[in-house]
């Protein structure tokens, strides 16, 4: 379950921190790869995977790739006071351009409970855009589900369990 | 030449004691009177309720009058057709005795320079049609079930 | 109906071939929940772009489906916001009961309404279907609104044309009353313009039949020497599950219009069940404003009457059931003048007749008990024989029967009255009654019954002042004895390898009725019989109560019947013949009859297969010459029917009349029906009635040409064409044609 954050900051400010069951970090290449339960945060963005792969240049986060069965991301966006959720096979995160692409078997759910399903999602978090089409590998529709808001306020989403990493 | 008295042996024309009739207001009011009076003749009671032995389901029934030829503007002639489909149910064993229908015909001349006298024949013709018809339709009850007992009697043997 | 597989424009493999094809492949539409309020909306498409937060561009074989829609496009821009969706490119919306196809179309979601541009439409399950500038869909209020449309129930011919359509400025598809109403509508056949509308009304379902569809026709009537056109254009309305009415515009030459309204309605309210046809038709005439009311004497010669421009005429049919063993019937006519029928085409039946009979008659009805008063009288037309009328009769049965007694008694009071006052024809309240007791034993093989009868009659004339009758009141008093009885004798009889029964029933009867002078009685509602083998047990040989015929006399009978197994009678033949044991001395005629045998009466009947065959001849004791006949064959082989009816009256008399009806009626092949009825005078030698039907019949249209000709009484002759159109599946006017001809080859 989600509860809404209490933070106003942008997530962009807010530090990140990760917690994994392992990492293999080189601060020359300015990658870090993390496994096994990996779980990024930042602000409200929290990202989840089997395997996280981050590309920090020079202590700069630029991209984050997570990759899982499926990997999931989410982030509460204030203006709809409500959250962007979506998972994929492979979720590739640009902090600098603040994009998400979801690639294999991708399903977004955005504010209003739409839910979005193709072979790759491309979000634009800024401008909340989507795009979506077939790839190489995989052929398939893309499908969207309108739930049209129901008339009365939406009850609030249960209180998430504070769920403490593993290892540090 | 081979003739013989009709269903020789068997008491009263018709096998069972009593009767219910059964038809709506379709049906004509001549035919149910005429049936309920044959039946009479024959010894069988007519009852109002289900306790009868057998019950005749009479369907509504069709009457029709085409004018086969006229004369100077009038129909002068008319066939008269009147059919009657029925089924007979033994109640006690609750199966079919006979469904069918029965047909007469009859033809009738029209003179208009004396129209209340055809118009009292063609009642009188009415009512001579629904009594030939209820005599067809216990005619082909009573053949009905003396087959049926034909069969039986001849299974006994 | 079910699509088995379809494609636009190729030919469907589904049951009925006359089926417009499907303009779109059908899609599987998810049902509408009415709890649910907000369903969500499922859109599927190759690509998806979102130009704005709230806007979806999704690209690539578009297809949105919710429950009770499917809109399947190229392209799809949705908002999310709003609840719109923008269809571009092959459109095609689905609906149970609608598809539309267009180059475009909105659709939004929240007022539940869609529009489409350059659109081709179908209604479902008829198939109906049509082009349209525009529809504009209110999914809430049910309803699509068409601009500039068309529709047709034909199928496509192979050049993508339709036989017959119909061109809208306005038509309104409402799925809640499941009618379809246009506005200034014009109907094309074949591209030619031959109707037009202004207000069209035509229900999906097909209880109501919408536009009737007019009739063309010409009529020569009576009096004319060249035949009038007209044409009748009826509309339909269908007011309410119980109730509708059509209103007939008939323009015709020379006399204007006429219009013609027929109401009918059922109802019950709690117990009293109640329905009546009420049929009003009125005209301007000017034929007959200028020319007068013509009428032809029995010579031929016509008659101008009065000049009267105001022509109608009422018809009612009305009954009703009050409960309680009270019931009622009224079918009554009135019209404006002798001739209406014959100059207006309105009905064909008393188009020649010389009169109708009317009645209002309330009847109780208990189970042994019945009573009934009735008024009883004849709308005079064309030289109309002036008839007692009965103003009233009231009349009242009651039946017994107990073990083999049965008791019957009906009694009359009537009061008899002729419409015009005349010489020679009293008036009169006669009271009758005839009592009857009979006995009768009967088992499987013999009957016999007794019946004794007690006529007891009373004639208060009316002294009018007109006509003098010789005497106020007469009565008479006629008992009357009959025994009568029959063996029934059976035996099994093979006939090419089918078993039968065959059965010989002689019967007798002995029948004495004594003497009393009724020479002084006017003959109210007394005449000979028609002929018929059932006249020999007859216990008077007139018809009605004005002559009760004194006989002393034995009729014999014998009959033999071949019957099916089951009991079903195939043929029979039956001769009898009266022997009198002493003369009769009342007939119609006053002349005492002195034979000492009736003529021998002959019945025969076959019922067999496709054929059926009747006879009664009456051949003359003397020299067996054929005196009085009436012979009917018939065949009939599913749709095919031929039917040879013969009349002989009077032969050798100076009243000699015999008649040859003759017609057919033959499906041709599967477009064409054929059928011809006429009626030829022997002794006269000529044809006094023809009838020629011709009927096409293709897949979304039919039409019928009937042409008749039907002689009068002066020897004129009374022509008329009729041109029958009908929109199959539009207007179901029923086919006129083959109820006209099965009116008469019906049996």
């Amino acid at each position: 379950g989600d509860k809404t954050p209490k933070g106003t900051q942008p997530d962009e400010s807010q530090p990140i921190n990760i917690t994994a069951d392992s990492l293999k970090a080189s601060e020359k290449s300015g990658k870090s790869v993390y496994n096994g339960n990996v779980i990024v945060t930042q602000g409200s963005l929290t990202l989840k995977g089997d395997v996280i792969e981050v590309s920090h240049p020079n202590g700069q986060l630029k991209e984050v790739t997570a990759s899982g069965k499926p990997a999931s991301f989410k982030r509460y966006s204030q203006v709809d006071q409500a959250w962007l959720k979506g998972h994929a096979q492979k979720i590739k995160y640009n902090a600098a351009k603040k994009t998400v692409l979801l690639i294999g078997n991708a399903q977004v759910e955005q504010p209003g409970k739409h839910i979005i399903k193709g072979p790759e999602l491309f979000y634009d978090i800024a401008n909340q855009t989507l795009q979506a089409q077939s790839t190489a590998t995989e052929k398939k529709r893309i499908s969207v589900t309108f739930n049209p808001a129901p008339v009365k306020k939406p009850k609030t989403e249960t209180a998430p369990q504070n769920t403490q990493p593993k290892t540090q | 030449c081979g003739f013989h008295l009709r269903g020789l042996g068997s008491t009263g024309a018709l096998p069972f004691k009593s009767a219910q009739i059964q038809a709506d207001s379709n049906v004509r009011e001549e035919l149910v009177l005429a049936l309920k009076r044959q039946l009479n003749s024959v010894q069988v009671e007519v009852l109002d309720n289900q306790t009868a032995e057998v019950q005749i389901l009479l369907m509504p029934t069709q009457y029709q009058a085409s004018r086969t030829s006229t004369r100077l503007g009038d129909a002068t002639s008319q066939l008269l057709k009147m059919t009657q489909s029925f089924q007979v149910i033994n109640l006690t064993s609750g199966e079919k005795i006979i469904s069918g229908s029965s047909e007469v015909y009859r033809d009738r001349q029209i003179n208009t320079a004396v129209a209340l006298a055809s118009d009292n024949e063609l009642r009188t013709i009415q009512k001579s049609m629904s009594e030939e018809l209820a005599r067809q339709i216990l005619d082909r009850v009573a053949r009905a079930l003396r087959n049926a007992d034909k069969v039986t009697s001849k299974a006994k043997e | 109906e079910d699509y088995k597989t379809v494609q636009v424009g190729e030919n469907i493999h589904t049951t009925n071939p006359c089926a417009p094809q499907l303009i779109a492949k059908p899609q599987k539409i998810t049902a509408k929940d009415p709890k649910q309020t907000n369903p969500p909306q499922h859109i599927e498409a190759d690509s998806l772009l979102q130009p704005s937060k709230n806007e979806y561009l999704l690209q690539g074989h578009a297809n949105l489906n919710q429950p009770g829609l499917v809109v399947l496009s190229d392209e799809a821009v949705l908002n999310k916001q709003t609840q719109t969706a923008v269809f571009n490119g092959h459109v095609e919306l689905h609906q149970p009961e609608l598809i539309i196809t267009a180059d475009n179309a909105r659709v939004n979601n929240r007022q539940e309404t869609a529009v489409l541009n350059n659109t081709r439409y179908q209604i479902l399950p008829s198939r109906t279907h049509g082009k349209s500038k525009n529809i504009q869909i209110d999914q809430k209020a049910q309803q699509a609104a068409l601009a500039r449309a068309s529709l047709t129930t034909c199928k496509l011919n192979s050049d993508q044309s339709v036989d017959w359509d119909l061109k809208f400025d306005e038509l309104t598809i409402d799925n809640k009353t499941r009618r379809v109403v246009g506005k200034n509508t014009t109907l094309y056949f074949k591209d030619i313009p031959i109707f037009y509308t202004p207000y069209f009304d035509y229900p999906l379902d097909d209880r109501a039949s919408g536009l009737l569809f007019p009739e063309i026709g010409s009529y020569k009537s009576l009096t004319q020497n060249e035949s009038n056109q007209y044409v009748k254009m009826p509309y339909y309305f269908n007011i309410a599950a119980n109730m509708d009415d059509t209103l007939t515009a008939i323009p015709m030459t020379q006399r204007g219009l006429a219009l013609e309204n027929e109401f009918r309605y059922i109802a019950r309210n709690n117990d009293i069940t109640h329905g009546a046809k009420i049929t009003l038709t009125g005209l301007q005439d000017n034929l007959t404003a200028s020319e007068g009311i013509v009428s032809s004497d029995l010579d031929g010669n016509l008659i101008y009457g009065d000049k009267r421009s105001e022509r109608w005429r009422a018809s009612i049919e009305a009954n009703q059931n009050w409960g309680y063993g009270f019931s009622s019937t009224l079918n009554w006519d009135e019209v404006s003048d002798e001739s209406f029928f014959a100059d207006i085409p309105v009905q064909n039946n008393l188009k020649t007749a010389t009169q109708k009979q009317r009645n209002a008659q309330i009847n109780y009805k208990d189970n042994a008990f019945s009573a009934y008063i009735q008024l009883l009288s004849y709308l005079r037309l064309q030289n109309a024989a002036i008839n007692y009328e009965k103003r009233p009769e009231i009349g009242a049965s009651y039946a017994k029967y107990l073990g083999n007694f049965d008791f019957e008694i009906a009694a009359t009071v009537t009061d008899f009255v002729t419409p015009v006052a005349v010489t020679n024809k009293y008036e009169a309240v006669r009271f009758h009654t005839a009592p009857t007791l009979s006995y009768q034993i009967q088992n499987s093989y013999a009957h016999l019954k007794t019946t004794l009868v007690a006529n007891q009659t009373q004639y208060n004339m009316r002294d009018d002042g007109f006509n003098e009758p010789n005497q106020n009141t007469i009565t008479r008093f006629i008992p009357q004895m009959a025994v009568r009885g029959g063996l029934i004798f059976e035996r099994d009889f093979e006939f090419n390898k089918q078993n039968y029964i065959q059965t010989l029933e002689p019967e007798v009867q002995y029948l004495y009725t004594p003497y009393e002078d009724q020479s002084n009685i006017t003959l109210f509602d007394t005449a000979d019989r028609s002929l018929d083998f059932s006249n020999l047990f007859a216990l008077n040989r007139f018809t009605g109560a004005d002559r009760i015929g004194d006989t002393r006399q034995v009729s014999a009978a014998l009959t033999s019947k071949l019957l099916s197994p089951q009991g079903r009678p195939i043929a029979e033949a039956g001769v009898g013949q009266i022997a009198y044991l002493e003369d009769r001395r009342v007939t119609l005629s006053n002349i005492p009859e002195t034979d000492k045998v009736s003529d021998i009466f002959v019945k025969l009947g076959l019922n067999f297969n496709e054929w059926y065959f009747a006879s009664t001849t009456q051949l003359d004791s003397h020299d067996q010459h054929l005196t009085n006949a009436n012979t009917r064959l018939k065949w009939q082989r599913n749709d095919d029917l031929a039917l040879l009816n013969h009349t002989l009256n009077n032969q050798g008399t100076a009243f000699e009349t015999e008649m040859l009806s003759f017609g057919g009626y033959t499906k041709i092949n599967s477009k064409w029906d054929l059928g011809i009825y006429s009626s030829y005078d022997l002794r006269e030698e000529d044809f006094y009635e023809m009838q020629l039907g011709l009927r096409y019949d293709s897949c979304c249209w039919a039409a019928e040409f009937i042409a008749e000709r039907t002689q009068l009484e002066n020897g004129l002759y009374n022509d008329g064409i009729q041109v029958q159109f009908e929109l199959k599946g539009l207007s179901s006017s029923g086919s006129k044609f083959k109820q006209a001809l099965t009116e008469k080859l019906n049996f």
